[in-house]
């Protein structure tokens, strides 16, 4: 009888623990009523969210074990039996996957307690369930070694994400879930062309069987992949979904499009380089830089032209794809440094930090103001420091503003286009920096610093800052003492570049 | 016509444009759709519709895997449209008298459309696939292309048909039957190995001695 390894014990755990803790969030009203009084149930109603937050909480403990156990060159894997010849349940663990299980655990955690300081929890239990679900499905796809349950769960958090936001939005959620099937589709399309290729869904010998590809069929699976992934993203024009959804709903179901961001990004940054080892795939760095730079300046424009927190968030968001495509467009050239890879990494790890700080500090003054125009907001800073340093911090780090996190991944994209004598592209990235800058400093001004009569505010809780000032010392803490980040998104990148574990 | 191409026997020839023609025009008309009865219909045809192309497969190379995989998407189909039959039809009480929509049809026919749809967790996931693998084995990319396409326009009459439905409450028999059919097609979703022994027990029954 075969024996369970405590590392793939703790690879399993990783990946079941917030399915079954989303059951029982799920279950948790009924039991409660079981056990207590309907007036105790009734006040047991936002259990769910702390419960989520504990399950996070744990995650987190069993993430950074797992981060122990890859950090050298040992990497984990699991072979299950899912259909005979078809494709296998595949599971496995290197330094990239083990980095991304932590940051959805990290996210996770600090959005359920931002969501338990929220006035209002509506459908406690089914927020903490889907948005458990969701959790789950990034973490199987970030620990996938097969292609088809790749796709599988990739779709299976869209479908979770469609009925996190149908509970505030219907209309949005059903824009979401069109675009973001489409992008799945299409995803899937690359995988099946990968596996008449490299004959199996495997990810671990791709890359050597993709090889033998010829050049069309490189750029075909390349380019479908790429274009699925921008829905996703989200990155023009795949991006529409998300300025329609933020001004849809008020704000919840948004905290976990930073998942779906940070998820599809991994894919990304696993299938291309990895897969189709980007030098070799002819066209996609020009496809890749011109996609890139068009998301870039169109998401910066427009949040400048928006009028509210939430239309400026999305936008921003929309803008920080553009980063990545041009990352990934400076690996895929002839004369790729690796310098563009590292700096996709560390994009992977510092943007959803400073995403997550705008969207919370977001969420907070649409819970406490009652509205986010930012024609209705203005001295704020005094009743909300925290939200203000929160969007402050945010947004400077992604505009690249020393000492924050973000500040190294423009470095490296700036350095990198200087040492490749492409000075056009490193003007370009710091006029867009400087819009970003712009823009975020116009937020900050009008809704904290304007010096008028401020908007009645709400009373603050401790689970409303908590967050927020955690995502600030965390991007500082990351741009002073650049060391640790810097040695992950090396190894991360190297990872990236690697075969994924042999099964 | 190229040489490859010409390599194709007529009856498969005439199948794949068959199974093409039928796959564009009942995905068009569930897109174009008013009522959610009739675009469940027609995207259960399309389905149907993706069999045929696998069976053009199967007529060209039938030592292959393409007949196991229409039996496979037929299986599914069938699941998927007895579920949302079942969920949908009314059991003497109207919508209004029904009072509030009821919690277990309403997610039979979400699980009924994610099949049709080939969206996981269900059964139709994997059934999408192995006809894509099927037509990929002949290196018919195109009809792969088609397949997603139409997977993918099928979202728009699922969304309204699932958003303008409220369902009124299910008796206990049809309950039950509810119940297996939805536990059949996540069961089947999440381990296939189980719907493909049965789809190649199927395909043995179909295939020339």
């Amino acid at each position: 009888m075969a024996v369970l390894s405590p590392d793939t014990l703790l690879l399993n755990w990783l990946f079941a623990l917030p399915f079954c803790a989303a059951l029982a969030a799920e279950l948790f009203p009924r039991l409660a009523l079981r056990t207590r009084s309907e007036r105790e149930a009734q006040a047991l109603a936002r259990g769910p969210l702390p419960f989520g937050a504990v399950t996070c909480l744990m995650g987190l403990a069993l993430s950074f074990r797992l981060l122990l156990t890859v950090s050298g060159d040992t990497k984990i894997a699991a072979d299950y039996w899912w259909t005979r010849d078809l494709y296998h349940l595949r599971l496995g663990a290197d330094s990239f996957s083990a980095v991304i299980v932590l940051a959805i655990y990290g996210l996770g955690l600090l959005i359920f307690v931002h969501m338990a300081g929220l006035p209002t929890a509506d459908r406690a239990h089914h927020r903490a369930a889907l948005l458990l679900t969701a959790q789950g499905c990034g973490i199987g796809v970030a620990l996938s070694t097969d292609l088809i349950l790749l796709v599988f769960l990739l779709h299976l958090m869209v479908l979770s994400l469609w009925s996190l936001v149908s509970l505030e939005a219907p209309r949005e959620a059903d824009r979401l879930l069109v675009t973001c099937h489409i992008g799945a589709s299409l995803v899937l399309g690359s995988a099946l062309l990968m596996w008449r290729q490299g004959g199996d869904t495997a990810t671990a010998q791709l890359p050597l069987l993709l090889l033998s590809a010829g050049p069309s069929t490189l750029k075909l699976m390349a380019l479908v992949a790429l274009t699925g992934l921008l829905t996703i993203m989200p990155g023009v024009p795949g991006h529409g979904w998300l300025p329609r959804l933020a001004r849809a709903t008020p704000g919840t179901g948004l905290l976990s499009v930073t998942l779906l961001v940070l998820v599809a990004t991994t894919v990304l940054l696993r299938i291309l380089p990895g897969m189709l080892l980007l030098p070799t795939v002819p066209g996609l760095g020009s496809t890749s830089l011109v996609l890139g730079l068009v998301t870039l300046w169109w998401g910066a424009v427009r949040a400048w032209l928006d009028h509210d927190m939430r239309g400026r968030a999305a936008w921003l968001t929309v803008a920080q794809s553009g980063y990545l495509l041009i990352a990934l467009a400076g690996a895929a050239g002839t004369t790729a440094s690796p310098v563009f890879l590292e700096a996709a990494s560390l994009h992977l790890m510092v943007t959803p930090l400073a995403l997550l700080a705008i969207w919370l500090s977001t969420s907070a003054v649409l819970a406490r103001v009652g509205t986010d125009s930012l024609a209705a907001l203005s001295a704020l800073f005094g009743q909300m420091p925290t939200a203000g340093l929160g969007l402050l911090a945010g947004g400077l780090s992604l505009a690249g503003v020393p000492p924050l996190a973000g500040f190294q991944v423009q470095r490296l994209l700036v350095s990198g286009a200087l040492a490749g004598g492409n000075w056009a592209l490193a003007v370009t990235l710091v006029l867009a920096n400087a819009l970003i800058l712009f823009v975020v400093w116009d937020i900050f001004r009008r809704a904290f610093l304007r010096r008028e009569l401020p908007p009645p505010v709400r009373p603050g809780t401790l689970a409303l800052a908590l967050p927020v000032s955690i995502l600030v010392g965390a991007l500082l803490l990351f741009g002073i003492w650049s060391q640790p980040l810097a040695q992950w998104s090396q190894l991360a990148a190297g990872s990236v570049l690697s075969l994924r574990p042999a099964p | 016509m190229t040489l490859h191409s010409l390599s194709i026997p007529l009856s498969s020839l005439v199948t794949v444009f068959f199974g093409a023609a039928l796959l564009v025009v009942s995905t068009g008309l569930a897109v174009r759709t008013r009522t959610a009865v009739a675009g469940l219909g027609w995207v259960a045809v399309a389905g149907s519709a993706q069999a045929i192309l696998a069976l053009a497969a199967a007529l060209r190379t039938p030592e292959g895997e393409a007949l196991r995989a229409a039996a496979f998407q037929l299986l599914a189909v069938a699941a998927a449209t007895a579920l949302a039959a079942l969920c949908s039809s009314k059991t003497g009480k109207t919508e209004s008298e029904a009072g509030e929509p009821d919690g277990l049809a309403t997610t039979g026919l979400v699980v009924a459309w994610l099949a049709l749809l080939g969206l996981p967790p269900t059964i139709g996931f994997h059934s999408k696939i192995a006809i894509c693998r099927a037509l990929l084995a002949e290196d018919w990319t195109g009809w792969v292309a088609l397949v997603l396409a139409a997977s993918a326009a099928c979202v728009w009459p699922a969304l309204s048909a699932l958003r303008s439905r409220r369902l009124p409450s299910l008796g206990r028999l049809r309950a039950l039957c509810v119940l297996a059919l939805i536990a059949l097609t996540l069961l089947l979703g999440l381990y296939p190995e189980w719907g493909l022994l049965l789809a190649e027990h199927v395909a043995r029954l179909a295939a020339p001695s």
